[in-house]
């Protein structure tokens, strides 16, 4: 991980009267694998759109490798796939891909039969685009995206008609992609679990707004099961954890909150050994949810 | 500009519709031809002339046709998110468009109208055709980059229908014109190739009647680039849902 390659700054964008993206900041950093994450309508695509130059923000500020200035040759190092694969129906895979390469001018025709290999849509052979189902047409949409070998891939829902197996595949491609070269890859999906093992970084968007940018360790300590404890003295307290109660897997928040991940049965135990070390108890207990909940409750949803 | 350009002539030759296109496209020849040589003695440019430009208008909708296609299948993105050049998008459209239908349609008319008929005359009227032509082609490209979508050639078509209705009223060669092509709002399509054609096919060809034709293209050549170049650098008919335009 290091330097921010894309830079998103307080992004509005407006149509008429409607605003589908309000004050929206996103800092992907070089190498990482960052999820976009809201739900239906949220304004992801819209904010991919603007990164992709198919459309111009309101207000707010883009960069590129911390640069504002560029952005039309930076987009040349970054392949995207917005919304459905832009495919040609009356072309085959190979076809598409070549069209593509002669937009971009990469010279290596051999390049084709990689990502084709990639995708595991080599077979396919003169069957045109047009017969492919939608998981097809979504492989080859990828398949497009890699064919120039970009640093950085942008990608809008790109399992979206994929079968389980289909995206395992396409996550294990991007896993491949992002350890092996070094690509770093913004995802978006309005599914927090299915970017839960790809990602590395987190930005869940609602109603065209922010609503959190966390680490997957962030979003896994707010899913794991645990204990919330806060007393008057945080200090001692944690020695008692440890030395009472031979607690090590704990964490101190900046707000004086403990959390603390196991023996996460042994609640009333902890509270009668923190009380009597002299420490008064302001808040104890029992949190943790599963990362649909967690989703659900910043987006605003229900299970209904 | 050379890879957008192979680009282009490859998602041509690889649609499914090209030999329809082609087809589609030799009507109009055929017809030009057809009047052309409707006196087999005396082949006249002048009666090809009074259909030369609803001719070139069909032409012209084949690439617009072509062009419109890259726009509503998206593949048009992939010029925008590569970061293209605005004036390299709508140059190498320029030059695959005039040549492929230059070389398809205009050249072949052009010698058959040499071979049949080399004086003077048939030379400046077949520079007229192309100046008309040209114009023809650069209006459809010019609409079709600038509202994205391939109905840029029923614009053509109604602008093509339009300009002759007036011509034929305001030019009627027995002098009872209907409409005086004097008037301020008619006096615009004095300018307009079918008002051209129509003079040329009323026996007033000549260098002048030439020179215009080439001042009217190179000022609709100018708006129509402005259209197309604006269109694409403001992102004009920028749409939030699938199957909406650039």
């Amino acid at each position: 991980m290091g330097n921010s390659v894309i830079t998103m700054t307080n992004i509005t964008k407006r149509f008429k009267k409607a605003e589908v993206v309000k004050n929206f900041s996103l800092d992907v950093k070089n190498g990482s694998i960052t999820g976009l994450i809201g739900p239906n309508g949220a304004g992801k695509t819209t904010i991919m759109k603007i990164l992709a130059g198919l459309m111009f923000q309101t207000s707010g500020e883009l960069s590129f490798y911390g640069s504002r200035d560029d952005l039309d040759l930076n987009r040349r190092r970054m392949s995207f796939m917005i919304e459905a694969p832009i495919v040609d129906y009356n072309m085959t895979a190979y076809e598409n891909l070549n069209y593509v390469r002669y937009v971009r001018g990469y010279p290596d025709k051999k390049r084709i039969d990689e990502v084709l290999d990639i995708v595991d849509l080599k077979d396919t052979g003169r069957k045109k685009a047009l017969k492919f189902s939608l998981g097809m047409r979504q492989r080859l949409g990828i398949a497009m995206a890699l064919l120039t070998k970009p640093e950085v891939l942008v990608l809008d829902e790109p399992v979206n008609g994929l079968d389980p197996e289909g995206i395992v595949e396409v996550r294990h491609i991007l896993q491949k992609l992002s350890e092996d070269q070094g690509v770093t890859i913004l995802i978006s999906s309005h599914l927090l679990s299915e970017l839960s093992e790809l990602c590395t970084d987190f930005s869940i968007i609602n109603k065209g707004q922010l609503v959190e940018n966390l680490s997957l360790e962030e979003l896994h300590n707010r899913c794991r099961s645990h204990i919330v404890l806060r007393t008057n003295n945080t200090e001692k307290t944690a020695a008692v954890l440890e030395d009472k109660l031979s607690i090590g897997s704990y964490k101190v928040l900046q707000s004086g909150d403990i959390e603390i991940y196991e023996q996460l049965d042994a609640v009333e135990r902890i509270s009668k050994t923190v009380t009597d070390s002299g420490c008064i108890i302001t808040k104890l207990y029992e949190s943790g949810q599963s990362l649909e909940d967690y989703y659900l409750e910043k987006v605003g949803g229900s299970h209904e | 500009m050379s890879n957008y350009i192979k680009a282009e002539l490859y998602r041509i030759t690889r649609g499914r519709s090209v030999l329809a296109y082609i087809l589609f496209g030799f009507m109009p020849l055929t017809l030009v031809f057809g009047t052309f040589m409707s006196d087999p003695l005396h082949p006249s440019y002048k009666v090809a002339a009074g259909s030369f430009p609803i001719m070139a208008c069909m032409m012209a909708m084949c690439a617009g046709a072509l062009l419109g296609k890259h726009y509503t299948n998206r593949t048009a993105h992939y010029e925008i998110m590569d970061g293209a050049n605005v004036h390299k998008l709508i140059w190498y459209r320029i030059i695959v468009y005039t040549s492929l239908l230059t070389v398809m349609y205009f050249i072949p008319l052009s010698l058959i109208m040499l071979i049949y008929s080399h004086n003077l005359k048939t030379i400046m009227a077949i520079a007229l055709f192309y100046i008309v032509f040209l114009r023809m082609t650069m209006f459809v490209i010019g609409i079709s980059m600038t509202i994205k979508t391939g109905e840029g050639i029923v614009l053509a078509y109604v602008r093509i229908i339009l300009e002759n209705i007036v011509s034929m009223l305001g030019l009627a060669s027995n002098e009872d014109a209907v409409i005086s092509m004097s008037d301020t709002v008619v006096a615009i399509f004095g300018w307009f190739p079918a008002t051209e054609c129509t003079l040329a096919a009323n026996g007033y060809l000549s260098g002048g009647l030439v020179v215009k034709a080439l001042i009217g293209f190179i000022i609709e050549f100018a708006i129509m680039y402005a259209l197309a170049y604006t269109s694409h650098k403001r992102k004009w008919y920028v749409r939030t849902t699938i199957g909406g335009h650039v």
